[in-house]
């Protein structure tokens, strides 16, 4: 029996109706109940939208995708005139656009928008639309429903042609994935059920690929048999893991952390110990530059990122970098060359001293600990450093200072251990300490480096412009807030009451919220951070601290690490969320003195018990020890007098190597070694089968050359480089390659064969006549014979000599 | 296939890092999908990649040199699915010039038994074979392979094309046919051979009553009247050209030999050196001959029949040799 067309076929029909409905009617729905309707609302805080009223109509939509799913279905089916049919309907399509343009456009455009706000909202690096339609909400719905209905029109002409005639699922796949994929990559989940019926429309169609020109009535048969196959899977897939109650996997975040030590160390290849830090990732933790401007919400994914060892008990603040100019939302490092300038300019330029290094050259030592921090995941090219660094020898440790900013990973070291001082047992603050030292007589010792390190450096690069607007602004809201007057920061000022009575008046003013959005564009976003957002976190609470100190004529500087809970004994793992932004004041006397200013809000997720099992290998924090909840005046970011106290709580190991454990079991860890052994064998197999495969398929290439004089003279030359095997070259192929390399004449496509065979003959043969280890290394550059069927096969014909 | 493997492989890889980088449900959805994707495929495909059955064939079975002929490879699916994919690794050899042509046979979306057609090289004489040295099949993403059961090797002959020759006068008493004669003719203790009926012989040789038994017609000729039969030569070896234009005299002479009612015998070494004697009394046994004739290896250079004169006697004594050369001017005596 002929077969008939392809198009004609019942089930052909059948199956590519099932087909398009699933991916039209799929589209429609999953796309409205990701933007729109009330299960949004459950993840995003935002005023209703067109796409909400579209939401409503949902069963509307659903009609009209049935209707437009089968008008295509019935387009694209015709036996002839499809293009014609096709044709129709897009001239019809662009009738009705043309007719309500503007409305369209409107729609459009309102449709748009409210995708990136609420991606925007979403996604940190998320941008929204500007548009103001100017018309309410109901006819902003009507304009959206308009446009929505002709987009779905136009999707469901190309479905038709995508599913019936080219049957390409990876068309239908970029056809309906990319207007979801904004939503889907903020983490916002369309309604399962239409999600669900457009990947079964992927899905089936991807296992139906290689079918696709198949006899009609059989890739009918097999759609058909491939649906319900493929729901019943997905059905599966969706009730064996199920959305709720999802939590990731302790072995995700294992892997991810593993990942991204391995790809740390990886990129120690391509970046410079000494130059500037290389990472540009707005992270909160130690980086060249800290975009605030487009800070959006905080995402972590509770990977560990920093493994710290310590004699210390209570919270380490790691420091990272310090950032000092603060242009357009954006911190960086000062120019290049600036400290250098400053260095040039000293009587001994060889005798300075690294400026972190100050507060432990006062007297007396409060204690002397040892911290070994282990970076596994933590941007930047900077080692995350406790407060206050001990002179040490820092080469040796595997780090550099780099001006006074931060100290820098030497090439390939990942381990530090540090010796620092804690000069905090004697009060909870340096003012305190200062204080109470002063009049028993004990003096400060102060390097003269350290005066001229402030009067030629730190009065020079750590101050703000008071006649600059942002200046004038913050000086102003500083002087009405009642957080300053000329007396109290005139000629005695104390930094470090000026930092805490701006961080009590940040916490009044603002509140803590991992979930800020970037500021819109236009205005500074410490400026909006204060003035309208009124919410951020610890990046904008640092930036607006530490430009507000500056207005005050306190110098003071951003800077960027982590925050660690630390048990003497007991490895405590740092997941990103513990990323963290603070201030530094200047204290004459003294050197840089760090000041917490975000509210304590910020460290919840330390009493929340939200620790993913990565933390959870972190000895737990006793209840005792949580951060004080009270924010005024904030904690110094060293320990607290409170924070002494043992823990009184948990397991403790009987030694520092302990390992950590979950639960009292056995932590899971991903056989790292194993599977490097497993990629490199994979590796080694795929670079021996390249070596094989590609020669191979050059040497088939070149002697299938269309050109057969070509072709021929390339397999003469590899008879020729066969005979340093022990091959031989027969006078017919000499006789042939010289045919074709003198005669006028075109070999023939036997000749050309003949050819051919001396060199698979030869080939053949020396696979078996070499030695062990020459077949194998031939075997490997000319490829294995190919297989014949024992008795079948005749000899390869020899070539007489 | 390879690149569907790299990518799904990029996938399932990119996939994994999804997963592992992300908290997002969707990613572990998308990880068990992955996963779960090509055990369905497997599943799927399964009973038609074991029950699938490969055949191979020739069109015409036999066609002169340079005539139109056709491999045909069907493929049958025992469950009315589509195979996704079947590859064939197939060769075709010219067992007689021993030219070999190596082609990959690549069937998508094949359900049921509708042949493909492959073209034949026919430019040379020789029986060609096509074999499938390996097939597979896989599953519908194209990630699982297996094999299938070879098919039969499929022959064709390419027959020459006789050139029209007139048969040679042979002396009295050369290659005489052996004569049938009549039982009443027969003394006692006269042995005779039986054989099949061959038009011309003279009725009273046939034996009636074995004919009527065995339901064909049998005649007995008398055995001490066996003289040698005529004896084409030829000394197969050459390029492909010079053994076309052999065999196309060969096949001329033949003919022209059995057009005059003239049985003759037929004589060649094969690639090992071996003697082939092939006697050919009518067009089934020259169809036989030249099977033989064309189905083992000529070598391009090989021994000539003139430097083994033993073969040339045979045990009926001397025979008239007609030997037969690419060029023509074939000797006779």
């Amino acid at each position: 029996m002929a077969e008939r067309d392809a198009r004609s076929s019942p089930l052909t029909a059948l199956g590519d109706g099932i087909l398009l409905l699933c991916a039209t009617a799929g589209f429609a729905l999953s796309f409205l109940s990701l933007y729109g309707g009330e299960p949004l609302r459950q993840f995003v805080d935002l005023d209703p939208t067109p796409l909400d009223l579209c939401a409503g109509q949902a069963g509307g939509f659903l009609f009209l995708a049935v209707l437009f799913a089968l008008i295509s279905l019935g387009a694209w089916s015709l036996p002839r005139y499809r293009g014609l049919a096709a044709g129709g309907l897009a001239a019809l399509w662009g009738l009705l656009a043309f007719l309500n343009w503007d409305s369209v456009v409107q729609g459009g455009a309102v449709t748009v928008r409210t995708v990136a706000d609420l991606f925007a909202q979403r996604v940190s690096w998320g941008r929204a639309f500007p548009y103001e339609s100017g018309l309410t909400l109901a006819k902003e719905g009507n304009a959206a429903g308009l446009f929505f209905t002709l987009f779905l029109a136009l999707l469901a002409l190309a479905l038709g042609w995508a599913v019936v005639r080219a049957r390409r699922w990876w068309i239908v796949l970029l056809l309906t994935l990319p207007p979801l994929l904004p939503g889907l990559l903020a983490d916002l989940y369309p309604g399962w059920p239409p999600f669900m019926a457009l990947a079964l429309c992927w899905c089936a169609m991807l296992l139906c690929d290689l079918c696709k020109w198949a006899a009609p009535d059989r890739r009918g048969l097999l759609t058909l048999a491939v649906l319900p196959c493929v729901a019943v899977v997905l059905t599966a897939v969706t009730l064996l893991f199920p959305r709720e109650g999802y939590t990731r996997p302790a072995w995700a975040l294992r892997a991810e952390t593993e990942l991204n030590g391995v790809g740390n160390r990886l990129s120690d290849f391509f970046t410079l110990f000494d130059g500037p830090l290389q990472s540009t990732v707005t992270y909160v933790g130690a980086a060249e530059e800290a975009d605030l401007a487009g800070a959006g919400p905080l995402r972590y994914s509770g990977r560990t990122v920093l493994r710290v060892t310590t004699d210390y008990h209570g919270r380490l603040y790691l420091r990272g970098s310090s950032l000092a100019v603060y242009e357009d939302g954006r911190w960086s490092a000062l120019p290049a060359g600036t400290w250098q300038e400053y260095q040039n300019a000293l009587p001994d330029p060889d005798d300075s001293v690294f400026p972190l290094i100050f507060p432990s050259l006062t007297l007396p030592h409060g204690g002397e600990y040892t911290a070994t921090v282990d970076n596994v995941g933590a941007v930047g090219a900077c080692v995350y450093a406790p407060y206050y660094l001990a002179d040490q020898d820092w080469e040796a440790a595997g780090m550099l200072p780099v001006e006074d900013a931060y100290l820098a990973r030497l090439r390939g070291q990942w381990t530090h251990t540090m010796t620092f001082t804690d000069l905090h047992p004697f009060g909870a603050s340096i003012t305190e300490f200062i204080n109470e030292l002063s009049p028993l007589g004990i003096i400060f010792y102060a390097p003269p480096e350290a005066d001229a390190y402030r009067e030629e450096y730190v009065l020079a690069h750590y101050l703000l412009d008071v006649e600059s607007e942002l200046g004038q602004y913050l000086a102003r809201l500083c002087v009405e807030s009642g957080a300053s007057s000329a007396a109290r920061y005139g000629e005695g000022y104390d930094p470090v009451q000026a930092a805490y009575d701006i961080a009590a008046l940040l916490d009044e003013l603002c509140e803590y919220d991992p979930e800020t959005p970037a500021a819109p564009d236009g205005i500074d976003p410490v400026v909006w951070f204060l003035s309208e957002g009124r919410r951020g976190y610890c990046m904008h609470f640092a930036s607006a601290a530490t430009l507000m100190l500056r207005s005050l004529g306190v110098p003071a500087r951003y800077v960027s690490g982590f925050t660690a809970e630390c048990v003497p004994g007991k490895q405590a793992d740092v997941p990103d969320r513990a990323a963290h932004a603070w201030v530094e004041v200047w204290v004459s006397g003294f050197g840089w003195y760090p000041v917490e200013v975000t509210p304590a809000a910020a460290f919840t997720w330390y009493e929340q018990g939200v620790v993913d099992p990565v933390e959870a290998s972190s000895e737990p924090l006793p209840e005792s020890e949580a951060p004080e909840p009270a924010p005024t005046p904030t904690p110094a970011p060293s320990q607290g007098p409170e924070a002494t106290q043992q823990p009184t709580g948990g397991p403790q190991g009987e030694d520092g190597d302990t390992p950590p454990t979950e639960g009292g079991g056995p932590a899971f860890t991903i056989p790292v070694e194993l599977l490097k052994g497993l990629a490199a064998a994979v590796g080694v197999f795929v670079l021996l089968w390249l070596v094989q495969y590609l020669p191979k398929r050059f040497r088939e290439k070149k002697l299938s050359d269309p050109d057969r004089n070509r072709a021929a003279l390339y397999g003469y030359r590899c008879l020729r480089r066969m005979e340093r095997w022990g091959g031989r070259v027969s006078e017919r192929a000499v006789e042939l390659a010289q045919k074709a390399k003198f005669s006028q004449h075109t070999l023939t496509p036997e000749e050309l064969a003949e050819l051919r065979g001396f060199v698979d003959g030869e080939r053949e043969r020396l696979c078996i006549v070499l030695e062990p280890v020459e077949r194998l290394v031939f075997r490997l550059l000319w490829g294995m014979p190919q297989r014949s069927r024992p008795g079948e096969g005749e000899p390869p014909p020899e070539n007489p000599e | 296939m390879i690149l569907r493997r790299v990518l799904y492989g990029l996938a399932l890889l990119g996939v994994l890092l999804f997963h592992i980088t992300n908290e997002n449900y969707l990613a572990q959805f998308l990880l068990a999908l992955c996963v779960a994707l090509p055990l369905l495929s497997l599943a799927l495909s399964l009973p038609g990649m074991l029950g699938c059955r490969l055949e191979l064939s020739a069109a015409p079975p036999a066609l002169e040199r340079g005539g139109d002929g056709r491999w045909l490879a069907s493929v049958e699916s025992p469950n009315g699915l589509p195979l996704s994919r079947l590859t064939v690794r197939l060769t075709g050899e010219n067992l007689l010039t021993g030219q070999k042509e190596r082609r990959k046979l690549v069937l998508s979306g094949v359900a049921r038994r509708r042949p493909v057609e492959l073209t034949v090289s026919a430019a040379h004489c020789g029986l060609l074979e096509l074999r499938a040295d390996r097939a597979w099949v896989y599953d519908y993403l194209g990630l699982f392979s297996l094999g299938v059961a070879l098919p039969h090797p499929a022959r064709m002959l390419v027959r020459p094309i006789p050139v029209h020759m007139e048969p040679p006068s042979i002396p009295e008493g050369l290659g005489a046919r052996p004569s049938p004669v009549s039982a009443a003719r027969m003394g006692p203790g006269e042995e005779c051979d039986l054989r099949d009926y061959r038009p011309g012989d003279p009725m009273r040789a046939v034996h009636w009553k074995l004919s009527s038994k065995w339901d064909e017609l049998i005649v007995r000729e008398r055995a001490d009247t066996l003289v040698p039969l005529p004896l084409l030569t030829l000394d197969r070896f050459g390029p492909p050209e010079t053994l076309d234009r052999l065999l196309d005299r060969a096949l001329g002479m033949s003919r022209a030999l059995l057009a005059v009612q003239r049985p003759h015998a037929m004589l060649w070494l094969d690639g090992d050196g071996q003697p082939q004697l092939r006697t050919v009394s009518d067009e089934k046994q020259q169809i036989d001959c030249l099977h033989d004739l064309l189905g083992s290896f000529a070598p391009p250079v090989g021994p000539a029949l003139d430097d083994q004169p033993e073969l040339l006697r045979g045990a009926g004594g001397a025979s008239f040799r007609i030997h037969i050369t690419p060029e023509g001017g074939d000797g006779h005596g």
